[in-house]
């Protein structure tokens, strides 16, 4: 099969879609819809009521009487807040700390020569294959003997330990033109001025693609954290939020304001940076 | 001109220079990945044959932990539970997003939002979906039962029961993952050849032949990758587990990854714990390899 | 004697088994203009990557002002380019731009407070003066290639390199372009080495033509020893337009030889009789209306008409044809059968091997 390269000139004019398929495509779309989002307007629905009133059949979706106890008693009772700012904290702590290590070994990786490229290219391909939940173990050993079990920096560091960051940003420096990079150390320029001043600043999206990966990617985890920290104060927000399910007698109400109220900062953020929530920059890193 | 005695000195000087430049580059990220990544995986295999460790100093036992984990009829379950859910969870949420993504690129009006609600459930962390599910679920006042006690006049026990559990699981990852693999897809079929479209067009090829004949075989770089990452990240499922059945009913949701976890923390055995989590590494890596290979041969 | 400000000696650089460079030997003084010519791929542009740094030499020396360079970083060299994309960094402004090898340099002999007054004369030099606040995206090509100069000419550089700088440009662009590169170089006088495939700027710009093919000099000399005097039948073919002519022909022993029925007297060395050789003849050293010595007759079988010049195709018999340029003012009625003659000088001979004899 012949291979055909992308931006080949083509018409502007798309191609036409037959009403049937466009009916068929709105109904699946909202469809679709309906099942993404119910379920968020349930447990918005379930938390402003109190638990008797959770079990009425039917339910009523709007509560007559809005009941904030649910929101009162996660604040007042739990250590809600905390959690919150545990997980931004140590979101911030690691993209920061990405951002600066990945940029880095992007740059000799899309830039530099060096023996053994190929080979160290090879090698983080292979480590993105390694399946983390696979390593709470010998990790859990790894930062006992450092005697940070229990302390933010057994959340920080082990998740500095991630490939596919530098592939994705690797991905982006390599589409610069080599001729700018060249030009500057003509210019005068460092190799650290080169990466500072020319290429961090034209890649500029795929630092913002780089940040928000990896401060969602902390923000979703939950296995490493379950099994690094164990004080109550000290927890990130998926851990903590799941503890209130172990209590003995389920607090519903609870569980689903604590849910959420949850969702709140990564919907600002997805709000706020939607272009960049782009899931093909990810699969565009593990291209050669 | 020097001798070639002094250039062989000088140009070794000059790559010893380069390439000490680019190791300081690569430095601080390569620490990160050989001793919380690289080293994790070695020493698993190390751990494989010791027990103990966690409140007592570790002793080697030799080939104990491996007679176990073959021996095991836990072990087997929680592996033959891991593909299961992965060959029900990965085609599914495939053919969904596959559907969704085409029916996302057919629209003009609306394009924009639909994104971004499908794309909603795909922000929350796996933990936070699950526990909205239990929600979704419960017998008696999930709005899923809700809705079937309106159907069928009674509810039905998704997670209570031994056959139904992993399905349910499934399902739950599969609404969390489906705005995930749409968008990929969409950006997949937005980045295909037009002209190649118009032409089949006129050719006189229907929709259907032309999705098979053309739009499959061209997002084949997509499919590779989705497969791939896929693969990964099912396999260690774990978060969905945990909240919803925590293995049960009867083991019917044991994975390997809660296997793992439950042999460190409730079981104290890390030992055992990783010599099934060498396993798991050894699987992932074998189906990865594999689908590299399958998509190398015929490119 | 005075040190050139370029040398290369016995310069190879290899890609595995691919020679992009063999043994090149070079030497190129200040204030000259120098021209590597060649087809794409002739390694012209990878003897420019050895001299920025770019590139690493396989083996032999280059000297930048008798300083041996090969293991010295790019930014140590002394050295500005000029790239065929101009490599203007975009997120900077005309003046960022321009002022970047002021200010990039750590050990910078030029102090703070005189960067902007060395930019706005370099811009002045290039005529960008009223562009300084625009970002690259903003301006023209040619406006574009403008900046490009005035970042290498503002650090006052002991050499300058121009990869194929007029390349993107249009034709009229391209004409008003080179007189002023010209210009600049004489008023810099420093040593340039200008790289390009297209022998209308090599003939038109260079002090001395290197000829390049396959990673060898195939000759070296100026404009018009280039032009007069081809050293093989490569040099022959790629410089001067149109295209010589070439003709198998027979030594008649001494200096004169037989093209198909046609004897013709040539300037070349001896060979002995019989020998097969190639005759090359440039189009435009045709002579109508001449009669007598060496002559070539032939008819007309196509004639193309451009303005000034017709082009006519000519069968000479023996299966051979040959193309030559007649002005408007030599134009005779359109006869079916010619003759054309060609001075002793203006015919060129080439051995089998395609050199000169």
């Amino acid at each position: 099969m012949p291979h055909f390269r992308r931006g080949a000139s083509s018409p502007v004019e798309s191609l036409k879609s037959t009403p049937t398929m466009l009916l068929v495509s709105y109904v699946l779309l909202c469809f679709a819809a309906i099942v993404s989002i119910t379920p968020f307007l349930y447990i918005l629905s379930t938390s402003l009521k109190d638990t008797n009133s959770l079990f009425s059949y039917p339910p009523d979706w709007i509560p007559e009487q809005l009941f904030w106890g649910n929101y009162a008693k996660l604040f007042e009772q739990t250590s809600f807040v905390r959690w919150t700012l545990n997980t931004l904290g140590v979101g911030i702590a690691i993209t920061g700390l990405k951002l600066v290590m990945d940029s880095m070994a992007a740059f000799a990786l899309a830039k530099l020569r060096f023996r053994g490229k190929a080979l160290l290219t090879t090698f983080l391909l292979l480590l993105v294959a390694v399946p983390i939940a696979a390593l709470v173990v010998p990790l859990f050993f790894v930062v006992r003997s450092m005697g940070l079990l229990n302390t933010y920096w057994a959340l920080i560091l082990p998740a500095l330990a991630n490939p596919l960051g530098i592939l994705m940003l690797r991905s982006f420096m390599v589409s610069l033109p080599e001729d700018l990079d060249h030009s500057a150390r003509l210019d005068g320029a460092s190799e650290w001025k080169v990466l500072t001043q020319i290429v961090l600043p034209l890649i500029k999206p795929g630092l913002v693609v780089h940040a928000i990966f990896t401060f969602m990617l902390q923000y979703t985890s939950f296995l490493w954290p379950l099994v690094a920290v164990q004080s109550d104060h000290m927890q990130v927000l998926t851990v903590g939020i799941s503890s209130l399910k172990s209590n003995f007698v389920v607090d519903w109400g609870l569980i689903s304001a604590a849910s959420l109220l949850a969702t709140i900062p990564i919907t600002v953020l997805f709000l706020a940076l939607q272009r960049f929530f782009l899931s093909q920059n990810l699969s565009a890193a593990l291209k050669h | 001109m020097l001798s070639d005695e002094e250039h062989r000195r000088l140009r070794r000087k000059a790559a010893v220079r380069t390439n000490l430049t680019a190791f300081a580059f690569l430095a601080p990220a390569l620490a990160f990945l050989l001793l919380f990544l690289a080293w994790p995986v070695a020493s698993l295999f190390i751990q494989s044959f010791h027990a103990g460790g966690v409140m007592s100093p570790a002793k080697f036992v030799g080939l104990e932990n491996w007679r176990r984990t073959f021996l095991d009829p836990l072990v087997v379950k929680s592996i033959r539970n891991t593909l299961l859910y992965s060959l029900m969870a990965i085609p599914t949420v495939f053919a969904i997003a596959m559907a969704l993504a085409l029916s996302l690129n057919s629209i003009k009006v609306g394009q924009n939002i639909f994104r971004t609600i499908i794309y909603f459930p795909t922000l929350q962390p796996i933990l936070i979906a699950a526990l909205m599910f239990t929600f979704v679920l419960h017998q008696d006042f999930g709005i899923l039962n809700i809705i079937m006690r309106a159907i069928v006049g009674e509810p039905v026990n998704f997670l209570g029961n031994a056959s139904l559990a992993l399905p349910t699981i499934a399902m739950v990852e599969v609404w969390k993952g489906v705005g995930f693999w749409t968008l990929l897809f969409l950006a997949g079929l937005q980045g295909l050849p037009r002209d190649l479209y118009h032409a089949a067009e006129l050719d006189g090829a229907g929709p259907l032949r032309r999705f098979f004949q053309m739009t499959l075989p061209l997002l084949k770089p997509t499919f590779f990758f989705s497969f791939v990452f896929a693969t990964i990240v099912n396999l260690q499922i774990f978060d969905s587990v945990f909240i919803l059945t925590d293995g049960g009913p009867a083991h019917s949701t044991v994975t390997t990854t809660w296997y793992i976890y439950r042999s460190l923390f409730t079981f104290n055995e890390p030992g055992f714990g990783a010599t099934l989590s060498f396993v798991l590494v050894v699987l992932v890596l074998l189906l990865t390899a594999i689908q590299t290979y399958m998509f190398r041969e015929r490119r | 004697m005075a040190t050139s400000a370029i040398s290369f000696r016995a310069v190879r650089k290899s890609y595995g088994d691919f020679h992009a460079v063999e043994k090149l030997d070079l030497e190129v003084k200040t204030g000259e203009f120098l021209v590597l010519l060649g087809p794409s791929g002739c390694g012209k542009s990878t003897i420019l990557k050895m001299l920025a740094g770019i590139e690493a030499p396989s083996a032999g020396e280059i000297k930048v002002d008798g300083r041996l360079v090969n293991y010295t970083l790019p930014r140590d060299r002394n050295v500005a380019m000029v790239f065929q994309n101009y490599a203007l960094y975009p997120h900077m402004t005309v003046f960022e731009n321009v002022a970047y090898p002021l200010k990039s340099r750590r050990n910078s002999r030029v102090s703070r407070s005189e960067v902007p007054r060395l930019v706005k004369q370099a811009a002045e030099i290039v005529e960008i003066s009223d562009q300084l606040g625009k970002h690259p995206e903003a301006l023209s090509g040619g406006q574009r290639q403008r900046v490009a100069l005035a970042r290498a000419i503002v650090r006052n550089p002991a050499v300058f390199l121009m990869d194929e700088p007029l390349s993107n440009l249009d034709a009229q662009l391209r004409n008003t372009m080179r007189q002023q590169l010209i210009a600049l170089h004489r008023r810099m006088g420093k040593a340039t080495i200008y790289v390009t495939h297209d022998q209308l700027e090599a003939m038109t710009m260079a002090d001395r033509i290197v000829v390049l093919n396959a990673g060898t000099v195939q000759q070296e000399g100026t404009p018009e020893e280039v032009f007069r005097k081809p050293a093989n039948q490569f040099v022959a073919g790629f410089v001067g337009h149109p295209r010589m002519n070439f003709l198998e022909a027979r030594s008649l022993g001494g200096s004169a030889v037989k093209i198909g029925d046609h004897a013709m007297e040539t300037t070349a060395s001896t060979a002995p009789p019989e020998a097969r050789l190639t005759v090359g003849l440039r189009p435009s050293d045709a002579r109508f209306h001449h009669g007598g010595e060496n002559v070539i007759s032939g008819h007309v079988l196509r004639s193309e008409f451009t303005g000034p010049d017709i082009f006519l195709t000519l069968d000479i018999g023996s299966g051979l044809k040959i193309e030559v340029r007649q002005t408007n003012d030599q134009r005779s009625s359109s006869e079916e059968a010619l003759s054309v003659a060609f001075q002793p000088d203006d015919v060129h001979v080439f051995d089998k091997r395609g050199n000169r004899m």
